[in-house]
């Protein structure tokens, strides 16, 4: 199991605009942590199942911002998925606020997406109404929250200004360039005052500028409204405006990185996922010897081994 | 909450703006459905209107109006009168009936040169109006009264002059004083409602009759009342009756009967109730008709609704997977993906019922006549709503598969549960298979093997939906077996199709739809095809030939031969007579013409019509014995054993004048002897020598019994034929020689003894139907000559109905039962059958022979009066709906390729990237809609085919001819391979321009399109 470091506050840039407002004794402000124990999920395919996650064992603190790196195919969006709520696992524990995800309904796992839970998936446009205006965008999630007995913290129109989005309030979102679109969608992420906000892959095809104004979005989120952030993201350069990155490889959490070290981790069983930069000296059933350490352990290949 | 509500009208707009074809698209076909269902009622009220109108139309007002007449015999016009103030009336509007006409009689007589005449007095209302007066002026004090020019002229009184009317048996005399002449107008006039007050000639030569003498209803009361009869007749108001009002009508009519009766001791008597039923049967079978066109076609059109908004559904796939996204409650995620497929079907229920509306009323006054409009009723309204809610459950079900798919379905297609859809085929194959069978049960167990039955409104879509589905069901597991085949062709294309059609299942909606729409316009084409040949074929049957004249024949003017004359060639021309006495009718016509001018429809009968003209004429008959000339000379050679010596007269009978005349030529002789007479003012156009009679009359009591052997031997030709010559009675031996006739006759005093040409059949060879097969008094039906007389007849046929009388006839050759009169056509009337071959300028040809035309029918003007029928009307729906029903087919399968033309662009794009050519893609294209249209088009024919097969015999139009000619349901197949061509060729249009699009649209930049 890991856990992470606090919010990094000192990483946000308001840029000038107007700080969002903490919402002090507000019911839903602040962030909620988010906890996956042993977590093992599986696609049932025709023919044979896929399994996707091999045993995740990760902790995000309520208020922390974290990126999920790895290569493609190794489980990142379905833990994601996981954390919406969208999927429930096919073993193991997702827990976001103390709630077990795999023990509510359908209709409570939707109820938290209306309010407590952001999520954007991949991709722009599944995110918003592209034939709507920003604001009536805006609107739309804030009736989906308010239907479910949610209020959102505020009114579409000052979201916007709070975002700096203000100027797009009427334009159509279609319209809009892709950069644009992605913060619109980011706000229509925000809109219902989540207290904890998953992306994937936000900054995908979008200009560096752009991917990195959708991430200050985010860190504006975090550090004026303490919102638990996570993302999914291929960027090294988009990871590195986090102060906590998590590697996931082969479906398990392989490695963690903070503030720019990285680690590797030991898992529940004992595992640790090798870097990739090692494996040349370790070779996949290459027998090592593992030698204590005061400060932690040594593996060492078995004299005359290649 | 207004400005929520102001949002969710912006998305709304926004939404359908942003899919404005797709929009579009669903709002036509929406607007279709119901404007198909309203105009089902209301092109049906109005052709129930032009029913109505036109059979009140056709029917004399005389039988549509009130006669009142006192129920006891005698009564008095108060109480006729107070029963016609309660005539019915509507609850609302004009008044069905209008001022009561009273009309009270006296019959007397009165004398005038020794001749006596018989009369009547006559006072009814507004009577003068229609006379035309010639002199003096309508009576109107008591006392006075007006003549016809003619009965004042036998009666030599002038005006001014007093009329001697004796009524009763001299139980009243009276002094008329003559105040006007008038001039005898038609009896046919609807004002004396088919009553002849102008019988002038008619009635016993001792008293013969003369045309009503006019009075005023004063005069009437100086009559003592036994001696006057009253009654009251109530004209119907034309076009006062409303379809609306026409059931309360029937009930009210017969609630006023009774009332009268009851209270007023009056008996009320109108045919408007039979006419009101009669519109009634055409309403049931015009609706029936109307049902099937419009609910077929409103099936069709909520299954191209439903495909529509399943081939748009995905459009709409991601708002709704960002509804679940954002946490909607079900409720509201069904909201966002209903709100816009259910606007548009409720935008497109009263533009639908508009829609409909106004083209009823645009094409009111061109398809059922002047006076018809057309109004959006209640019932259209109803029908509209009830396709508009069953169109949004269309919808819903067609977004139902979107909505389960769920935020991980959005990017996935879409599919229907597996167990869900074969429930579903299950359902719609055993619910048209039940309805086949049911059909072809009912067909069998109905008369003619046709049966009316509802369920033909239904039919034949479900087979053809149920032959769709069972088709694209099947296509898969067909082409699995092409997939192994074209596992290494060099056709790419091919291949390529192949796979597409058998692993996706977006294609088996195409192949039902296309079934489906090909399968009601085959159907519809062929149901209107069939009808229209059926209808061709009744009216002929109904006119009984191309054309049909009644005629007028000049006294002394031979009718047959006049005819014959007058087409010599006699292709086209056929004489006959229609006897219409009380038991029975009979047709009369030439059979030597009948063949190439009756219309005889094939299986009409067993035999053909020339086979049953030949039947009609009894074999062996001797030619008639024509008597012309100046003088009549019989030579006798005599043998007599009687006293005293017997008579011989011989009868004739003129064919001009149709009377019987009698010659006596005196006392027989002994030995030979010629025995002449003058013919001097008898048969100027020739006699028929009807026989030779021997009376003898021996004193009164005497019991004696005479003999005598005679040989004729001048008279006419072919005296030696022993076969020509008859005896009566039948103990009578006839022998012919050289030298003429030689009979032995035993003399009695109770009959004469006859020697008579062997012309006249004594059994008549007859068709008949199966209501005059009997009674079979004298060994064969009876029948009723055209003198009234009733003879015996024998059966070469029978058939359902006979041409232009119908079930209830009996039909004969007109040339020998001519030789069977005994005296003047009675109830007769004579008519002239043409064939469309009769020669130009008939009529002309005709009048010169001594045949005037008087009333003309032809199939043409049938069918011109009957253009406005609401059956006719009906099945032209048939044809309407064909057009339309392909119309949605080519449309549905266009918009089909057009909205997988967005979807399938990037998996062509990929296609053409790893170097596929957009020629073999657009093969590709083509193939795959050759595989799904082509085979859905094939089983529509198929499905549409057999539908009218078992189907069309059912529909109540059809099914009502039993008494016609029999019905011709077999397939017409010009019409059939038209139809077929231009489906194929109009689809084959859409496939080709559609492929070439979707290749089109597939470009290589939508590879780098929008993630997903």
């Amino acid at each position: 199991m890991t856990r992470g470091g606090g919010v990094d506050t000192e990483t946000g840039d308001e840029g000038g605009s107007t700080p969002v407002p903490a919402v002090d004794g507000e019911p839903g402000a602040g962030g909620v942590p988010v906890r996956l124990t042993g977590v093992v999920h599986l696609y049932r395919q025709s023919g044979a199942d896929v399994v996707a996650l091999r045993g995740v064992d990760l902790d995000v603190d309520a208020g922390e911002m974290v990126a999920l790196l790895g290569p493609s195919g190794m489980g990142k969006t379905t833990v994601l998925r996981l954390m919406a709520g969208v999927l429930t696992p096919s073993a193991g524990l997702v827990q976001v606020g103390g709630r077990d995800l795999g023990r509510l309904g359908g209709a409570d796992r939707r109820a938290l997406r209306a309010g407590e839970i952001g999520y954007l998936v991949q991709g722009t446009t599944p995110n918003f109404l592209p034939f709507a205006t920003v604001l009536e965008n805006i609107w739309f999630v804030q009736h989906g929250a308010r239907t479910r007995g949610h209020t959102p913290p505020w009114d579409p129109a000052q979201l916007l200004e709070l975002l700096g989005l203000g100027d797009l309030a009427h334009a159509r979102v279609a319209g809009l360039p892709r950069g644009r679109q992605q913060q619109v969608a980011v706000a229509a992420g925000l809109a219902a005052g989540p207290r904890l906000v998953l992306a994937d892959e936000p900054t995908a095809q979008l200009s560096p500028e752009a991917g990195r104004a959708v991430i200050e979005l985010f860190r504006r989120v975090n550090a004026e409204r303490g919102t638990t952030v996570v993302i999914v993201t291929h960027d090294g350069a988009i990871a590195a405006m986090f102060p906590r990155t998590v590697t996931i490889r082969d479906g398990r959490v392989g490695a963690e990185a903070h503030h720019g070290e990285e680690y590797a981790v030991v898992d529940g069983t004992g595992s640790v996922q090798l870097p990739p930069d090692v494996l040349d000296l370790l070779p996949p059933n290459t027998r090592v010897r593992v030698v204590r350490r005061p400060d932690g352990v040594e593996l060492r290949r078995p004299e005359g081994a290649l | 909450m207004a400005a929520d509500r102001h949002v969710r009208l912006s998305l709304l707009f926004s939404g359908l703006r942003w899919r404005a074809w797709s929009s579009l698209a669903m709002f036509g076909v929406a607007v279709f459905a119901t404007a198909a269902a309203a105009f089902g009622p209301i092109e049906l009220h109005s052709a129930d209107q032009a029913t109505l109108d036109g059979i009140l139309t056709a029917t004399p007002l005389a039988n549509l109006g009130l006669t009142l007449l006192p129920s006891t015999g005698q009564g008095s016009t108060a109480s006729l009168l107070g029963a016609a103030r309660s005539a019915p009336k509507p609850p609302s509007g004009r008044p069905w009936f209008g001022p009561p006409i009273t009309t009270e009689q006296a019959s007397f007589t009165a004398a005038a040169a020794g001749q006596g005449y018989t009369d009547h007095l006559t006072s009814r209302t507004g009577a003068c109006a229609h006379l035309t007066m010639v002199a003096g002026h309508c009576p109107v004090r008591s006392g006075t009264v007006i003549l016809s020019t003619r009965s004042a002229r036998a009666l030599r009184l002038g005006v001014g002059e007093p009329l001697e009317a004796v009524f009763g048996r001299r139980a009243h005399r009276a002094s008329l004083l003559v105040v006007g002449l008038y001039r005898p107008g038609s009896p046919l006039a609807p004002f004396w409602w088919d009553q002849n007050y102008f019988g002038f000639g008619a009635g016993s030569p001792v008293s013969p009759l003369l045309d009503d003498a006019f009075a005023s209803p004063a005069t009437l009361r100086t009559v003592p009342p036994a001696l006057v009869a009253a009654l009251v007749q109530v004209p119907f108001r034309a076009g006062s009756l409303s379809v609306d009002s026409a059931g309360s009508m029937t009930a009210a009519l017969s609630a006023y009967e009774q009332s009268v009766a009851r209270h007023d001791a009056v008996l009320a008597s109108t045919e408007l109730p039979a006419a009101l039923d009669r519109v009634v049967t055409t309403w049931h079978t015009t609706a029936t008709i109307v049902g099937v066109v419009v609910v077929q076609l409103v099936l069709l059109a909520l299954f191209v609704l439903y495909f529509v908004a399943d081939r748009t559904a995905a459009e709409r796939l991601r708002d709704v997977g960002l509804a679940e996204l954002r946490g909607y409650r079900p409720r509201s995620t069904m909201a966002v993906a209903l709100a816009e497929p259910m606007a548009v079907v409720v935008a497109a229920v009263p533009v639908g019922v508009l829609a409909a509306w106004a083209v009823a009323a645009v094409t009111a006054s061109g398809v059922f006549g002047p006076n018809v409009g057309a109004s959006p009723t209640p019932t259209a309204m109803g029908a509209a709503l009830a396709t508009g809610v069953v169109g949004i459950g269309a919808t819903a079900l067609a977004c139902r598969q979107m909505l389960m798919l769920g935020i991980a379905g959005t990017t996935d297609s879409g599919r229907r549960a597996p167990t869900q859809r074969v429930v579903g085929d299950v359902v719609v194959v055993a619910l048209a298979g039940a309805s086949f069978f049911e059909l072809v049960a009912s067909g069998v167990g109905g008369a003619a093997g046709t049966r009316d039955n509802p369920l033909v409104a239904f039919a034949p879509g479900l087979l053809a939906l149920a032959v769709g589905v069972l088709g694209a069901r099947l296509l898969p597991a067909v082409l699995r077996v092409a997939i192994r085949r074209t596992a290494h062709s060099p056709r790419v294309a091919l291949a390529l199709a192949v796979r597409r059609v058998a692993r996706r299942r977006e294609f088996a909606a195409p192949v039902m739809l296309v079934t489906l729409a090909v399968g009601l316009a085959t159907f519809a084409v062929v149901g209107w095809a069939v009808d229209r040949r059926n209808q061709g074929v009744a009216d002929a049957f109904a006119v009984g030939a191309s054309r049909v004249l009644t005629v007028e024949v000049r006294p002394g003017t031979e009718f047959l031969s006049a005819v014959r004359a007058s087409d010599p060639s006699g292709a086209g021309v056929m004489a006959a007579a229609v006897e219409r006495a009380n038991d029975g009718i009979t047709l009369a016509v030439d059979a030597s013409r009948m063949p190439g001018v009756v219309s005889w429809p094939p299986g009409l009968s067993r035999l053909g019509a020339a086979q049953v003209a030949r039947r009609l004429v009894p074999p062996g008959l001797a030619p008639p014995v024509e008597i012309r000339g100046r003088q009549l000379e019989v030579t006798v050679v005599a043998d007599l054993h009687a006293d005293p010596a017997p008579q011989l007269v011989v009868d004739l009978f003129d064919r001009g004048y149709q009377t019987p005349e009698r010659l006596v030529l005196g006392t027989l002789r002994q030995g030979t002897a010629t025995y002449r007479a003058g013919l001097s003012g008898l048969c100027p156009g020739g006699c028929r020598l009807v026989d030779l009679a021997f009376s003898w009359s021996p004193p009164v009591g005497s019991t004696a019994v005479g003999h005598a052997v005679v040989s004729v031997t001048a008279i006419a030709a072919s005296l030696h034929d022993t076969g020509r010559w008859t005896g009566s009675p039948s103990g009578v031996a006839v022998s012919g020689t050289a030298a003429g006739l030689t009979a032995s006759l035993t003399l009695s005093p109770f009959a004469p003894v006859t020697l008579a040409p062997a012309d006249a059949a004594g059994v008549l060879p007859v068709v008949v139907t199966p209501s005059t097969a009997g009674p079979t008094l004298g060994g064969g039906p009876n029948l009723v000559g055209l003198d009234g007389q009733t003879l015996t007849g024998r059966v070469v046929s029978v058939v359902p109905s006979l041409p232009r009388l119908g079930a209830d006839a009996t039909l004969v050759d007109l040339g020998t039962v001519e030789r069977s009169l005994s005296g003047p056509f009675t109830d007769v009337t004579t008519q002239v059958w043409l064939s469309p071959a009769a020669p130009a300028g008939i009529v002309a040809r005709l009048r010169a022979h001594g045949i005037s035309v008087v009333g003309s029918d032809s199939v043409v003007s049938r069918q011109r009066a009957s253009a406005h029928s609401g059956v006719i009307l009906a099945y032209r729906l048939f044809l309407l709906a064909a057009l339309a029903a392909a119309a949605l087919a080519v449309g549905a399968t266009a918009f089909g390729l057009a909205a997988g033309a967005r979807r399938r662009g990037p998996e062509l794009a990929a296609l053409r990237a790893i170097g596929l050519s957009a020629p073999v893609l657009r093969r590709s294209v083509w193939i795959e809609q050759a595989l799904s249209t082509g085979l859905g088009a094939v089983l529509g024919v198929a499905a549409g085919v057999t539908a009218a097969a078992v189907a069309l015999r059912s529909v109540p139009e059809l099914a009502s001819q039993v008494a016609g000619p029999p019905l011709d349901l077999g397939l017409p197949p010009a019409v059939l391979a038209a139809t077929v061509a231009v489906l194929a060729a109009a689809l084959s249009v859409v496939a080709v321009l559609g492929a070439s699009a979707v290749v089109e649209a597939a470009r290589l930049e939508s590879l780098g399109g929008s993630p997903t």
